[in-house]
């Protein structure tokens, strides 16, 4: 399957997510501190949008009266009946065996490595951070006015790399 | 009172026919003095269960019952809630009823609150050996469907519950059979006994009122020998361990 080129690293602050179209398929990218998940929009139950539900952390008990909270901001709800899922893999948490959101794969990859140079000579100053979901970081950029990374280009569909199937958000790459 | 009616069982009926078993009555709106009375009477086997009637003070699972399913527990006795009882509220959440059919058919839906308080208050994770015995109220695959939907949707809301809410409806839950249902598709009561579970049906008559089963005729004619045996005599055999 296709590489896709989303977003660029500064569209989706940490914390946030952003509803992104692939090929006609409405796909939900969120960043989770740095980290990049991806899940079709579209629930698993009924078919609400997962990019209009809250997003919230994970409730979780040892016995009755008790009450832990964590993982705040990795569960995300439909807003239609509240189902949760997890941001990281889709799962449904009460029916994990049966139900999952569709979860693409997601990578960062600076942008020299989609257009390779040589570039035009008017240059902006980047200001995204971003890395990889191993963890490897990435530092500012010098990003060429003529390749405007948060926009799907025609020239970048067209170097499709047939490999499994990607969610892209570009980054900021150096030169 | 509750020893005393305790204590009448035994004397008016089990000392004449040791194949009668009786319940443990108890004060249940009192959670330390009916513990009391079930560790009294714990390990007599003259006793099948613990007796509650229906219509408490409170729903079932308030933690005020904790203590008495914990002594149930302890002493091995299952609960058995009987539809009727005197908490002086009406059944309804709007007043009270004008005629006796509508107060008869109106305990099943009544005790389906408490039966899903039960479930919901997480009384089966704290006590996961004890077993409910619904007697003269079998309308549970309806309100499986509809906890396990509303679970889906707000499951954050009672994070002690490990499972979906039907399971532990399927697995802590018994019921009697009278009054038989009286489906115009006979299939459609054996659909429900299958939701149930087949080792879950207890054959009941609620003999001597007037509204009784009959053993003979009471239960579908289509019904498998082995699955009639089980009603009429072995689940309640392993349930109550007798022999």
């Amino acid at each position: 399957m296709a590489k896709h080129v989303v977003a660029a690293v500064a569209d989706i602050p940490p914390g946030t997510r952003r509803l992104t179209q692939v090929n006609g398929r409405a796909i939900v990218v969120f960043n989770l501190g740095g980290e990049f998940f991806a899940l079709n929009n579209r629930c698993p139950h009924r078919g609400g949008s997962l990019f209009h539900g809250k997003q919230t952390g994970l409730v979780e008990s040892d016995g009755p009266g008790n009450y832990r909270y964590s993982r705040p901001g990795e569960i995300i709800r439909c807003p239609w009946h509240g189902w949760e899922f997890d941001v990281r893999t889709g799962q449904s948490w009460c029916d994990p065996a049966r139900v999952r959101a569709r979860r693409y794969a997601v990578s960062v990859q600076p942008g020299t490595q989609l257009i390779p140079g040589p570039y035009v000579a008017e240059t902006v100053a980047g200001h995204g951070r971003g890395r990889l979901r191993g963890g490897r970081g990435l530092t500012p950029f010098r990003q060429p006015l003529a390749c405007p990374p948060s926009s799907l280009r025609p020239d970048v569909k067209a170097r499709q790399m047939k490999k499994a199937e990607r969610i892209i958000a570009t980054s900021p790459g150096d030169r | 009172m509750a020893f005393a009616a305790n204590e009448y069982q035994l004397e008016g009926w089990n000392r004449r026919e040791p194949r009668l078993k009786a319940s443990v009555v108890i004060p249940y709106e009192n959670g330390e003095m009916s513990r009391a009375e079930i560790r009294k009477r714990a390990g007599d086997r003259r006793f099948a269960h613990v007796l509650f009637l229906s219509r408490t003070s409170e729903l079932l699972g308030k933690r005020r019952y904790w203590p008495i399913f914990e002594a149930a527990v302890e002493a091995g006795f299952p609960i058995g809630v009987h539809v009727f009882g005197s908490s002086g509220r009406p059944m309804s959440n709007t007043g009270w009823p004008s005629f006796y059919i509508e107060e008869i058919t109106e305990h099943s839906a009544s005790l389906a609150a408490s039966v899903t308080s039960l479930i919901v208050e997480g009384v089966f994770e704290r006590y996961p050996e004890l077993k409910i015995v619904l007697i003269e109220a079998a309308w549970i695959p309806s309100l499986g469907w509809r906890l396990d939907q509303n679970w889906k949707r707000m499951r954050d809301e009672v994070p002690h519950l490990r499972r979906a809410p039907s399971e532990y409806l399927r697995e802590h839950f018994w019921v009697s059979t009278q009054p038989m249902e009286e489906a115009e598709e006979p299939d459609h009561v054996l659909d429900v006994m299958a939701w149930i579970g087949w080792d879950k049906i207890l054959f009941a008559s609620d003999y001597p009122h007037w509204d009784f089963d009959d053993p003979f005729v009471a239960l579908p004619p289509s019904l498998s020998e082995e699955r009639r045996n089980k009603i009429y005599s072995g689940n309640a055999k392993a349930l109550y361990r007798l022999d």
